[in-house]
């Protein structure tokens, strides 16, 4: 080739290289080596290394100004931060800038969900997500909240939190996932605080149950009775021995009506709280333990979720010394122990979500109280990354947030749509001394409706419920909230409740403070989502938004066992309760299939032998559990199916299997329509064996552990951002639990047992959001192995960052 | 001395492995502040390379030392592991380790063929 054609040919074809480096310019900078952004934060991700500890002995820790104070940050070897602060508020500006520096991209994730702006950063899939979060308006909620809020202490907190997180912002590089996504957040305000706070109160009570409900009874003829008031069982919360009854004495229950709302069901059922979320807690006496000191256990089951749920972190200044788990995005502990006094929740399930219809004159207008009165409407823009532009109508009534889906529509009253003040309650809890402290501060607790247990050093024990617990009233009777109300008769109203406004906890429209189910100084108390007690001193919530009851009886088994046998509940009789996989369900269930061995073949009589021999333990290892597991699901839908698929409604609609378990033999719920003979539970429970038995084969399982595995994702696309998959003990009714069948788990997003020596506790993944870091996922192995770490109680670890006070 | 004799000077003189060396020091060096650093480092080695061929060869080796330079400073960090383990990430780093610097150093050695050269 002629010199002058071969130059020709380099031009052009270095002008092709210089074309693909515009185009692909995005991914090189994210992947090249030094500067790559992906690999931006590769030199802070360890503080352990070499390099690290070169780097600090060479030039003291990171420093970094702070308006508020001087603090610093150590990192244990888990990733835990112990913050320590000349003030609180230089305390709450640390606290915000490693939050940011462990969970920036989790942070920012949580606001966009509750202020609808996912589609905007990842796409039109996310664009009904936005719809539904926008027209509840819970970005107008958290205003609310902010103005609600008047002890100066918690805003200047939450203020000085705020400002830590963006001097991160500021300061430092974006983690991976938004430079693969290509956006940068927005500014963090205090009102994004309290926006994840109604995130996490949205997670615990947002539930449609009253039209869910509704819809069943209109669609499937007499399901009234598969929902009792009361499940089936005798284990409350607080034990008291009253047998269980039809009715509860202090409201009126007329059977609530039918209606079919299933087309706005089905719209919001993917934002409710998926059922069986749920914990368990308990506290112990110090009369029960070797030292004398009281012991507080809690594992709250939420979404496993990567990174977790929850960050752990220990906090210190002259007026607080506290350690426990926060949501990011909090800059309080939420979970976990002062110096004197410690606490945990699980979730009550109370129901302080109502629907209201009305009579509509127009479109626009509806009735109410002998007006008329026009909904309140504005239209909003919902940005799509990846595609158009949509708009959404935000409509609300009187009443709260208008929801219309298919020519249906119901208006919402939601206990987190009003200002609410858990950040002065929590902040509170963090300074506490002892249990009246934390009972004193839960007045304020307005949200959510959780089941507290505290101790403190003096050897005091509290068991109570938070939140607030709307009282309606229908022609000025008291009823209770398990139905939709007519909107425009005024019916069912929480007086005193202002949607988007402030409140008035301390009036008629709420249950006084004073009357909370309460229990102090007893030997022990356990809770895990059953009913509170058989004899609420108000309407909380009907069957269906409490837990089956099996984790329930067997911690208060264990329990009762331990102290009918005179040994100490010591630390390690908690943590093995904490970590049981003995199935109660498993134990009320198996008579139902070892009834049934008549109507079975060799090979599943066979399997009811092995089953019958099985300690009903749900251990990975276990071939009964993985048979038992897989039966009870078919089972369950053998037994509904065929009448409520048949209607339209899929499992989310099923009753409790409480219910399905107590059953009588020769219900007519077990009799499959479809056929001409009439089925019994024998025949049921039998065919519910032998597709168990060949999804078995099907699937190729050989152990539980086969079907029951822990497959934690990121939210973010890439495969090196998830967990390691792993076979996993527990289900969804054991104490250690675990519930692989959803689209994100569920399980114990924390474990805490503390005692008078400190305490332990277990976090499944790691406490940084940083790939890179070896603190990503480096808890997993002790916490899916139902171990645990010690909670931090002192110092620890070198200084890595140093915040100085401005001069 | 024309443009073209100082280039013969640099591919084929004594001083040519030297300078070679330098390029790897200094492409490394501006690797670090921005990746077009290395469309410079393999520009400079398609310059005084003796031929397409080795202009290629150098632009392989030159990527393979920057991932070495970058897997050591990332075990100085302790997070070479997690790099390397961040699939398809860390596939996307290999390839623009390697692939920037030998493409421009062949295209940049391939148009500017000497006259003299046959």
């Amino acid at each position: 080739m002629r010199p002058t054609r071969q130059r020709l040919l380099a031009v052009l074809l270095a002008a092709v290289l210089v074309g693909s480096l515009v185009v692909a310019s995005g991914p090189i900078a994210l992947v090249a080596p030094f500067s790559g952004d992906a690999w931006a934060l590769a030199d802070e991700a360890n503080p352990d290394s070499a390099g690290s500890q070169l780097s600090r002995a060479a030039t003291g820790p990171t420093t970094v100004e702070s308006p508020y104070g001087e603090a610093t940050v150590r990192y244990d070897d888990r990733g835990v931060p112990h913050v320590e602060a000349e003030n609180d508020r230089a305390l709450a500006y640390a606290v915000g800038y490693v939050q940011a520096r462990d969970r920036l991209f989790q942070l920012d994730l949580q606001r966009r969900l509750m202020r609808g702006e996912l589609a905007e950063a990842f796409g039109p899939g996310q664009v009904e997500s936005d719809r539904f979060h926008r027209q509840m308006d819970f970005a107008a909620a958290a205003n609310a909240s902010w103005e609600a809020i008047e002890d100066e202490e918690t805003r200047a907190g939450v203020e000085a939190y705020a400002d830590g997180v963006n001097r991160y912002m500021d300061d430092r590089p974006l983690p991976v996932e938004f430079q693969v996504a290509g956006y940068e957040p927005d500014r963090w305000t205090p009102q994004d605080t309290l926006l994840v706070g109604k995130l996490v109160s949205w997670g615990l009570t947002g539930s449609f149950a009253d039209i869910e409900e509704a819809t069943v009874r209109e669609r499937v003829d007499g399901s009234g009775e598969l929902y009792p008031d009361r499940l089936d069982h005798d284990t409350p919360i607080v034990r008291n021995g009253t047998a269980v009854t039809d009715s509860q004495a202090s409201v009126a229950r007329p059977a609530p009506e039918k209606a079919d709302f299933g087309a706005i069901h089905d719209a919001v059922a993917p934002y409710e709280p998926e059922r069986g979320i749920g914990s368990n807690s308990w506290v112990v006496s110090g009369s029960m333990t070797e030292d004398g000191t009281p012991v507080v256990a809690n594992d709250p089951h939420l979404q496993l979720t990567v990174p977790p749920t929850w960050y752990e972190m220990h906090l210190q200044s002259p007026e607080t010394s506290v350690r426990g788990v926060a949501f990011p995005g909090l800059p309080v502990v939420v979970i976990g122990a002062t110096d004197e006094v410690a606490w945990g929740f699980t979730n009550v399930g109370a129901d302080v979500l109502d629907t209201y219809t009305y009579e509509w004159a127009d479109e626009e207008t509806y009735r109410y109280e002998g007006e008329t009165r026009t909904v309140e409407s504005r239209t909003e823009t919902i940005a799509v990354s990846g595609g158009e532009n949509r708009t959404v109508e935000v409509q609300k009534t009187v009443h709260g947030p208008l929801l219309e889906r298919e020519g249906q529509r119901v208006a919402v009253a939601w206990l987190g749509l009003t200002g609410t003040r858990e950040a002065e309650a929590v902040y509170d809890l963090n300074h506490a001394d002892s249990v009246d402290d934390v009972r004193e501060a839960l007045r304020r607790f307005d949200l959510p409706t959780q089941n507290i247990v505290a101790a403190d050093r003096d050897g005091e024990t509290l068991f109570r419920i938070t939140g607030q617990y709307p009282i309606r009233t229908v022609d000025n009777e008291t009823v209770a909230g398990d139905r939709v109300f007519d909107g425009s008769a005024g019916h069912g109203e929480w007086a005193g409740f202002e949607p988007y406004g402030v409140s008035d906890f301390d009036g008629p429209g709420f249950a006084a403070f004073e009357e909370y189910p309460e229990v102090r100084n007893a030997p022990y108390v356990a809770t895990a989502n059953q009913r509170t007690t058989d004899d609420p001193p108000f309407y909380i919530a009907r069957s269906t938004r409490y837990a089956d009851g099996y984790r329930g009886e067997r911690i208060y088994q264990r329990l009762d066992e331990r102290a009918a046998s005179g040994e100490p509940m010591n630390r390690s009789f908690h943590t093995d309760l904490q970590g049981d996989t003995y199935s109660k369900a498993a134990e009320a269930f198996l008579p139902h299939l070892t009834g049934a061995r008549e109507e079975m073949t060799p090979e599943q009589r066979a399997a009811v032998d092995d089953l019958e021999a099985w300690d009903r333990r749900m251990d990975a290892d276990s071939e009964a559990a993985l048979v038992f597991r897989l039966w009870l699901d078919a089972y369950r839908n053998a037994t509904w199916g065929p009448q409520f698929r048949a209607n339209g409604l899929d499992e989310s609609y099923f009753p409790a299997d409480r219910t399905l378990e107590t059953l009588p033999a020769e219900s007519r719920w077990f009799d499959d329509p479809r056929t001409r003979e009439t089925e019994t539970r024998a025949d049921i429970a039998a065919r519910a064996l032998n597709r168990t038995l060949e999804r078995i084969d099907r699937a190729g399982y050989e152990t539980y552990g086969d079907y029951n595995r822990l497959d934690l994702n990121h939210p973010f696309p890439l495969s090196f951002l998830d967990y390691e998959e792993r076979a996993m003990d527990g289900s969804p009714d054991t104490v250690f639990n675990f519930r692989s069948d959803r689209s994100t788990q569920v399980g114990a997003s924390f474990r805490m047992v503390v005692d008078g020596d400190g305490g332990v506790g277990s976090l499944p993944g790691g406490q940084s959001g940083n790939p890179l870091s070896p603190h990503y996922d480096d808890r997993l192995d002790t916490w899916a192995a139902g171990d645990t770490d010690p909670l931090p109680f002192e110092q620890r670890g070198p200084v890595i960052i140093r915040f100085e006070g401005e001069q | 001395m024309s443009a073209a004799e100082r280039l013969r000077g640099v591919r084929e003189g004594p001083r040519a492995e030297a300078a070679i060396l330098v390029v790897f020091v200094v492409g490394v060096l501006a690797s670090v502040v921005h990746w077009a650093g290395l469309i410079l480092a393999g520009a400079l080695l398609g310059l005084v390379a003796v031929s397409t061929g080795r202009a290629f060869v150098l632009g392989v080796y030159f990527g393979a030392f920057v991932l070495v330079a970058y897997g050591v400073v990332l075990a100085w960090y302790g997070t070479l592991g997690a790099v390397t383990t961040a699939f398809p990430l860390s596939l996307g780093l290999l390839a623009v380790s390697v692939v920037l610097p030998t493409a421009a150093a062949t295209i940049v050695r391939f148009g500017t063929r000497l006259d003299t050269e046959g």
